[in-house]
């Protein structure tokens, strides 16, 4: 095997490859990271959804809907090499939906979306990811809380996502990007090559805003 | 005490969940009154310091101070109760440090544990326990854990001097008995450094786009990387770029190198 990848490659491409794979095996360690971060959402939405039930809320039901939705979608996602808009719009929507329970005081959201953009490819939690970290990151160290803001558009043969929050904004200087963030740019790299470029970026008053544009294509 | 019942505080971001709290608290206790609800850390102390109640209950992650950085100013002067859905070494702490804790969602029978021990303190007077060094060190731990950076620097003593190395600069590390051996290019010249991290502490440090394990003992930066060649029994060794040092790729690491 290596022979055969000695003679076929030059350096630079040796380099790509064991970078590949060194995405891969990171792909494997962000799975465990989530699966180590996953319990706490989990156990604290589900302390929600029991409090609802166990005071005859009627709102229950409806939450419960949105943890539905959120579980079936988040489960399998990271196995599938790529999924739409669409679907990583409704892992968003009940993401969000489930937060803003947790969190009445401190959570609004807005989702403004192109509809013509529902069916483009996109990398499976490509938004999921820059939401997340809109919440762990913004809203959910801040006392006050704040906005989340979410704009999907189509223009040329560009499809550019926004996520913007209010919230505490990129603290300690210097780094700004978690692993999330460079494990999604590994990620996007993966599937777009250098067709799509990340931007994230300090608001004032406060708060961030990320960028994501990359190439608009349809069918998987 | 005031007035004969006991009181006590709830601190959590989440509504629902200071409501969850006290409605259990209301059926397993009902003595005990709520006399304040804290929205984060901050509010807590400020209540605390307002309403002097017996029992605080914090939950362990809230915006701005946390549930343990208001224990830390609480200290002894009321009993602490911490609540928290997943950590496992925020529990394993309280566990050593003989602090009550609960998890979320909470378990009623579990609750009533806690709150027979409770009563059994307040009766006999007796003064909440104390946990200051313990709870320092998980706060601390608790504040890293939300910025979490990569390392930039490695402090090393090369001959007399203390060197600063900038950790992209570094070819690879390799563990070295009790040491680990830290091998960079000083101004393009190959230099080398001995420290006494342990490489498997080092490793969670480094940026893991760069820097990559293929041996229980190695850790390379992809950068330095020249070429890989196939060794028997499933290994192979890695060449740098500018250093004749040949590296081990054990067959753990392999699919590293697959071909795509």
């Amino acid at each position: 095997m290596f022979d055969r990848l000695r003679r076929r490659s030059g350096p630079d491409r040796l380099a790509a490859e064991v970078r590949a794979a060194a995405v891969d095996d990171r792909a494997r360690r962000l799975r465990l990271l989530q699966a180590q971060v996953a319990p706490h959402f989990l156990f604290n939405t589900l302390a929600n959804v029991r409090e609802l039930v166990d005071s005859g809320s009627p709102q229950a039901s409806t939450v419960l809907g949105s943890l539905i939705a959120y579980l079936r979608a988040a489960v399998p996602r990271l196995h599938e090499p790529v999924s739409t808009l669409g679907q990583e719009l409704e892992l968003v929507r009940a993401y969000l939906e489930l937060m803003r329970m947790r969190l009445p005081d401190r959570l609004q959201f807005a989702l403004h979306v192109d509809e013509t953009a529902l069916a483009l490819r996109c990398p499976p939690m490509t938004l999921m990811t820059l939401v997340e970290n809109a919440v762990r990151h913004g809203i959910d160290p801040s006392e006050d809380g704040g906005r989340i803001e979410v704009r999907v558009t189509e223009a040329g043969n560009r499809c550019r996502v926004q996520v913007i929050d209010t919230g505490v904004g990129l603290q300690r200087a210097g780094d700004g990007l978690g692993t999330g963030l460079s494990a999604l740019r590994e990620r996007l790299q993966l599937v777009f090559g250098q067709d799509a470029r990340l931007h994230v970026t300090s608001l004032a008053p406060r708060g961030v805003r990320a960028e994501l544009e990359f190439a608009a294509r349809r069918g998987l | 005490m005031t007035g004969g019942h006991p009181t006590a505080l709830i601190a959590d971001d989440e509504p629902l969940l200071r409501k969850a709290l006290a409605r259990m608290l209301a059926q397993t206790w009902p003595e005990l009154s709520i006399v304040a609800e804290a929205r984060n850390g901050r509010e807590a102390v400020e209540q605390f310091e307002a309403l002097q109640p017996d029992i605080c209950f914090l939950d362990v992650h809230m915006p701005g101070l946390s549930g343990v950085d208001a224990a830390g100013q609480i200290g002894r002067r009321a009993h602490l109760v911490f609540v928290t859905a997943f950590d496992q070494y925020a529990v394993a702490a309280f566990e050593h440090g003989a602090l009550d804790y609960l998890l979320k969602p909470v378990e009623p029978a579990r609750l009533a544990d806690t709150v027979a021990r409770l009563q059994e303190r307040i009766r006999a007077g007796s003064p909440a326990p104390g946990a200051t060094a313990l709870l320092e060190e998980l706060a601390a731990r608790l504040r890293k854990d939300t910025a979490q950076t990569s390392l930039r620097w490695i402090r090393a003593s090369v001959g007399q001097k203390l060197r600063l190395i900038p950790v992209d600069e570094i070819d690879f590390l390799r563990a070295d008995e009790k040491y680990t051996r830290i091998a960079w290019r000083s101004e393009g010249a190959p230099g080398e450094a001995l420290i006494r991290t342990p490489l498997k502490e080092l490793l969670p440090q480094l940026d893991p786009a760069d820097f990559v394990q293929v041996h229980r003992a190695v850790v390379v930066n992809l950068h330095a990387i020249s070429h890989i060649t196939r060794g028997e029994n499933e290994t192979a060794q890695i060449h740098l770029k500018n250093r004749s040092e040949v590296l081990p790729v054990s067959r753990n690491y392999l699919y590293l190198f697959r071909q795509m």
